[in-house]
Formats: C-alpha cells, structure tokens, sequence
C-alpha cells in the first residue's frame, strides 16, 4: 500500500474537520505536502485553494451520507501546479454500522486528459474546417449558378445597346440601369468569393498510415457509438507522401462517416476495413471499404458531384470537396461496388518526390 | 478591325450564354458559331477564316482544357478564350500554359470579351500567315533535285562550300552551281534568309 503509484488516504469520519490519520508515499508526491504537513489536518485543504468549491462541497455531501463517491477533478500541488485527480472514496463502517473512517484512492491522470484535450481540439479544429470547406464549396456552385445567367443577361443588354446605337435614348437608359444592377450582383458574388477563398494546402511530407490512425482516433468515439470496427491493413514499406495533413484527414473522415451511414442499415458485422498500397513508382492508394448497403448504380455518376446525396438530413458536399481536395493533391477519387456487398472508395496520392 | 472576315467560335452548354455571347459579337461585326458541347466543336468542319475559340472550361462531355488539349493533338492552331464561372487558379494555369489567350470569369463585360477576342483573332492572323508562309515554303522544297536538296541541308548546317566538295569528293564549282541553283529554287536573297527558309520548312531544327 505505501509503494504504489496510487495516492491512498485515510480520514477520521468522526473528529470534525475531515483530518487526515494516514497517507502513503504516492499521495505525498502527488500533493507536495510532506507525511508531517499532512496528518491531522482536514483532507479537504489537499485539493489546492482553486480547487473547484462546488465539487468540493459536493464530495463532502455524498461522503457525509455515508455514501462512496467516485469523479474526476481538477487539483492545485502545495507549489499551485495543477493536476487531474481521479478519485474514489468509500466509507469504512464499525460493527454497527457506524462510518469511522474514509478510505481514498487517488490516480493522477493529468497525462490522459491532456491527450484527450488534444483530441478534443484537433477534432473541433477539423469539425471548423470541414464547415468552413461546405460553406466554401456551397458559396462557389452557388456562384457559379448565378454568374451563368449574369453573363446572359449582361451581354443581351450590352448587345441590345449596340444594336439600338444612336436612338432610343430612353431605352439606351434603361439599359444602362439593366447593365450598372448586373454588374452590382457580379460585385457581390466576387466579394463573397474573396471571403471564401480556399486557402491553399500547405504540403508537407507525410506517412499515410500515421495520419489514417490519428483519424480513426478522432473518430473512435463515433465507431463505438455506432456500433463499427474500423480495421486496418496498411503497407508498412510505404514511402512518405506529399500532402496537407487537415485536408487529407477531412477526406479520411468524409469516407469514413459514410460508410458509417452505409453500415446503419445492414445487418451483421459493421465492419470497415481501411487499406494502404502501392500503386506505381510515384503513387499509393488508400482504400476505405465498407460491408453496408453499396451504391446503386444509377446513383454512381452523380456522387461526386455538389448538391447530389442520398441522405435525408445531408447536403451533398461531402465527396465534392474529398474529390476536389484529392484532385488539388494531384490524385483521384473513386469508388466501385464490391463483388460481395457494400463498396469500396479509393484515393490515390503522390509520393513526396524526396522519398522517389 | 475588318472583323467581317473573321468568325468567333463559342462553345458554352449554357444556351442563353450562348444566345447572348454570340448577339453581342454579331453587334459588333463579327460572324459567329455556337456549340453546347465539345464534340460538336470537334467534328465541325472549320472555315478558313481568322477565327478564334470562346470556350467555357466547365463542359458536359470534355472540359475546355481537355478540349484545348485536343485541339493540340490535331495540330488545330485556334487561339482560345476561356470564359468560367469559378476562377480557379491551378486552371487558369493550366489553360494559360496550354497557350490561352485570356481567361475571362463570369459575368464579364463587353470591353473585356472585345479585347480578348480581338486580340486572338489578331493572334490567329499572324498563326494563318506563317503557315501560308511555311506551305509556300514547303512548295519550293518540292521543287529541289536530290542532290540540291543535299546541299541546302549542307549549307544550311553552315557548312562552307568548299567544305561541302571536299565532303562530296567533287569539285569546289559543281558544289557552287547546285548552291546557286538552291538559292534561286527556293527564291532566296540571302543566306540568310535561306537557312532561315531551312528552319521553317523543317530541313533544319528550329532554333527554338
């Protein structure tokens, strides 16, 4: 009890105040207070002056009732370093059943939490990326819609001003209007564009495999909810790749979530098989396959394109960004059915011309 | 500009930009021929006129630059405009590499279309005289015996005459009775002006 990594604690349930009657090395070291600074004074003075008071008052209620209590809170050192305690305190009843003392365990987990924080914010960062990229993506088709018939309209009142040169002055006015509120609209849509620009991919080289585990990391949390192993099978020889790390992994993550939906509906096991190759000298391929409901085939030419989905609640941008994003990288995005069931979507990706 | 003689080519799949484009140039002179898509374009049988291409990159069937390539791949010298509803870098890149005269983004006004598309048929007159100029060239090769034939190629290297016989193993005045003959043949002032004429029919590499 005295070596282990867990600090363990016992307190007098009976003397007022909390006080400390034992604590082990591991406790000491986690704290800052020497065994001397410790004993006989209040458990609670141990958590750090900032030490969150409602969780503090929340522990004393549950432990008061004679109950254990088990949680995660944030702890000060006698120096006011911070650091995650996970702790869990019991009760120890006397013949009667009378509480006398309070035995804790505590576990400093300040190194998982920072790992999870970090999985937090690269998962947020890339969550702002993917929407700014939708909203990038929708902007420009949506320009691009408008801009067509700007263009008519524009020229048949430029061409309606030559033919009629000379005369109709009024009408000569009319068009002018006719031209002045076009080109107003050509403003606004270049504006909107200028905000929206996608910025460039900043190419760096990377491994593949490296960068598909982190994204499955992100997306743990999501496959166990959904009930989805994602599998892997890479090839470990497989020379560093030229790429920018966000995009690629939002292009992971798209093919991924998807055959998440695809899986949804099929019965047995929900299975996604993510794989790494090589395809020539200068390329590699990443294949992500999927055992759910395929694709039907009249639907396969218009998958990659804006606005197209077959999801009640999508918007169709998803694969028009991946393509797109892939495209930029000097790649391809395809798919094709499985002989069996679901489908299969494939990228390939250059190699970083260093590794060639 | 005598734009009477020369035809503006569009191909855009949008039918009212078509309509307009092509209302617009006729406003201002010039002949005009639409196409929705990229194929059409390709199995038309071209006027020999000055004329220039006003191509929309985003086709249904091949895009403008995949077009542009094709038209490479026939030797069909036409200069382009592209005109695009997103003004994409790396495309516009890629279309100005491929030899574009001018890349216009939607909605774009009459002055800007005017220039570019004045300045490609500009482009494509200069491109008509120097084929005539090469054909013409060509023509006079044809009408060279083997042996001048030999001795242009030879000259044209920069080769001395004098050299040239002691290659031949003949004499000095032989080499210099074909050379004149070469020179008149190919109507040639100068010497210079005949390796040039060399350059152009393809007898010697280009120096570019």
């Amino acid at each position: 009890m005295e070596y282990t990594v867990d600090g363990i604690f016992i307190v007098d349930a009976q003397a007022q105040d909390f006080p400390i009657t034992y604590v082990n090395q591991a406790f000491q070291s986690m704290t800052g207070y020497a065994k001397t600074e410790i004993l006989g004074r209040s458990y609670f003075l141990f958590y750090g002056v900032d030490a969150d008071p409602r969780l503090v008052n929340e522990i004393k209620g549950t432990i008061s009732k004679g109950e254990s209590f088990h949680g995660e809170m944030l702890n000060f050192k006698k120096n006011g370093k911070k650091y995650w305690n996970s702790l869990r305190i019991a009760p120890v009843r006397d013949a009667h059943g009378t509480v006398t003392h309070y035995i804790g365990i505590q576990t400093d987990i300040t190194l998982m939490r920072e790992k999870e924080l970090e999985i937090d914010e690269q998962r947020e960062e890339l969550l702002h990326v993917t929407r700014v990229g939708k909203l990038a993506e929708f902007v420009s088709s949506l320009a691009h819609e408008i801009s067509q018939p700007l263009t008519a309209i524009l020229s048949y009142a430029q061409a309606a001003q030559r033919m009629l040169a000379n005369r109709e002055p009024e009408l000569q006015k009319v068009l002018s209007y006719i031209i002045n509120d076009d080109q107003r609209v050509a403003e606004v849509i270049k504006r909107l564009r200028l905000l929206l620009k996608k910025s460039l991919p900043e190419m760096k080289a990377l491994n593949i495999n490296t960068l598909i585990n982190e994204t499955i990391m992100l997306i743990a949390t999501d496959a166990t909810v959904r009930n989805c192993v994602i599998k892997t099978e890479f090839d470990l020889s497989l020379p560093s790749i030229q790429g920018d790390r966000i995009q690629l992994q939002q292009v992971l993550l798209n093919l991924i979530s998807n055959s998440f939906d695809a899986l949804e509906s099929s019965q047995g096991t929900h299975e996604i098989l993510i794989r790494t190759l090589r395809q020539d000298s200068a390329t590699l391929i990443v294949e992500v396959k999927d055992s759910g409901c395929g694709i039907p085939a009249q639907n396969i030419p218009k998958l990659f394109t804006h606005f197209f989905t077959s999801k009640p609640d999508g918007l169709g941008m998803g694969l028009a960004i991946s393509r797109s994003i892939i495209e930029a990288h000097g790649g391809r995005l395809e798919v094709k059915n499985n002989p069996d069931r679901g489908a299969t979507f494939y990228f390939t990706i250059l190699i970083n011309k260093k590794d060639l | 500009m005598d734009s009477k003689k020369s035809i503006v080519y569009i191909v855009d799949d949008d039918v009212s930009v078509c309509r307009a484009l092509s209302l617009l140039l006729k406003a201002h002179g010039f002949s005009v021929q639409t196409f929705s898509r990229a194929q059409d374009f390709l199995a038309f049988k071209h006027l020999k006129l000055p004329s220039c291409l006003v191509l929309d990159i985003q086709l249904p069937d091949i895009n403008g630059l995949e077009l542009q390539e094709a038209l490479a791949e026939r030797q069909l010298r036409i200069p382009i405009v592209f005109i695009t509803g997103h003004g994409d870098i790396p495309m516009s890149v890629k279309g100005m590499k491929g030899g574009a005269v001018d890349f216009l983004t939607k909605p774009f006004t009459k002055k800007k279309l005017l220039d570019a598309v004045g300045q490609a048929i500009g482009k494509n007159k200069i491109q008509i005289k120097e084929q005539a100029e090469i054909s013409k060239i060509k023509r006079r090769v044809k009408t060279l015996s083997a042996r001048e034939l030999e001795v242009f190629r030879l000259v044209a290297k920069g080769m001395l005459s004098k050299q040239i016989a002691r290659k031949r193993g003949t004499v000095l005045q032989t080499i210099k009775i074909h050379r004149g003959r070469v020179m008149q043949k190919m109507q040639a002032k100068t010497l210079t002006e005949l390796i040039s004429f060399a350059q152009k029919a393809g007898i010697t590499p280009s120096r570019f």
